[in-house]
């Protein structure tokens, strides 16, 4: 075969209709009379009322209504109550994902954040919370070797002024969590870190296991079955 | 039960936001979030090599305020608005 290939076409039905490519990058800044674009993927059912683009009084911004769970929910969890949480997969090895938050929580507990998260038993977040009263910043890991909780009050001109979450894969082995000024307009901080073998968890080892057992099984069939063959031609 | 978890485990990772009670019912104050940005910044094609990530969409996308300033692609860049799709 020789010749010149085809011209590039990317004008595929589905991009005009809010699908980006799986390698793009994301700049979504929720205009009035928009919607969640295709790729973004929530947790469990969603609830939809949950998810307001620019509710009235706050355009340009994505509401988030507070589930009763958080992402790794508890024993008595039921999956249908939703848990309030949307997201894009990671398609890149490294990568920035950030968002400016303005969240006032009044209630001890209440909490808004940012995440990195793969299920239930493997998550991270950052994430504005009210502990006891105080508008806190709180670094939180669930799953194996996850690393400690990292509580700190929140600076005063972020309460006022709203607050920029940042995740970021910044090698081939961890995701650091920071948090900034709304708006970017200052340095980030590093509030947590997380190795992504937790994000993986015994993966390759469960998939090993079943897979090595599944030989085990077919070599003891055949040993089986040689043996079977031998036992019935010697008794002819 | 192990295909089930190996199953699971095939999930790949979200970048994601969130707002719970943390155990404290259904509802309450609202979370608004706004500038909504990942960026790719390398996608690792051997130990310690990276290939560059797309800088720009592939296609003008509803709603996406395309590349947002002072956050180019790292390392390299993938060649900006239309230049930043690279086929294999």
């Amino acid at each position: 075969m020789s010749g010149p290939l085809p011209p590039r076409n990317v004008n595929i039905p589905i991009t005009s209709s809010g699908g980006p490519f799986v390698k793009d990058p994301d700049f979504y800044t929720f205009p009035p009379g928009s919607t969640l674009p295709n790729h973004f993927t929530f947790w469990r059912f969603p609830h939809t009322e949950n998810y307001v683009v620019s509710p009235a009084g706050h355009p340009n911004t994505l509401q988030l209504t507070p589930s009763n769970a958080n992402l790794t929910g508890f024993p008595a969890f039921q999956p249908l109550s939703g848990q309030t949480f949307v997201g894009r997969r990671q398609t890149d090895t490294l990568f920035t994902f950030s968002i400016d938050l303005d969240f006032s929580p009044s209630k001890t507990e209440e909490e808004a954040g940012i995440t990195a998260f793969q299920v239930q038993e493997a998550n991270a977040e950052l994430g504005v919370v009210n502990v006891n009263g105080t508008r806190s910043l709180r670094f939180r890991a669930n799953g194996a070797n996850a690393p400690a909780t990292v509580v700190q009050a929140m600076p005063q001109a972020w309460v006022d002024g709203g607050v920029r979450l940042q995740v970021q894969a910044i090698n081939f082995t961890h995701y650091a969590f920071s948090a900034g000024p709304k708006g970017g307009n200052g340095g980030m901080q590093q509030l947590g870190l997380v190795d992504n073998a937790m994000m993986s968890m015994s993966f390759s080892g469960k998939f090993a296991r079943t897979f090595i057992a599944g030989i085990l099984v077919s070599c003891r069939v055949v040993i089986l079955l040689l043996w079977r063959s031998r036992a019935l031609t010697s008794t002819l | 039960m192990e295909i089930s978890c190996a199953n699971k485990h095939a999930l790949g990772t979200f970048a994601g936001i969130y707002a719970t009670t943390n155990g404290n019912g259904e509802g309450g104050t609202p979370a608004y979030f706004s500038n909504w940005r990942y960026q790719g910044n390398g996608q690792a094609i051997d130990d310690g090599q990276y290939y560059p990530s797309n800088t720009g969409p592939t296609v003008p996308q509803p709603g996406d305020a395309g590349q947002p300033v002072g956050q180019p692609g790292k390392p390299g860049g993938g060649g900006g608005w239309w230049g930043g799709w690279h086929g294999w």
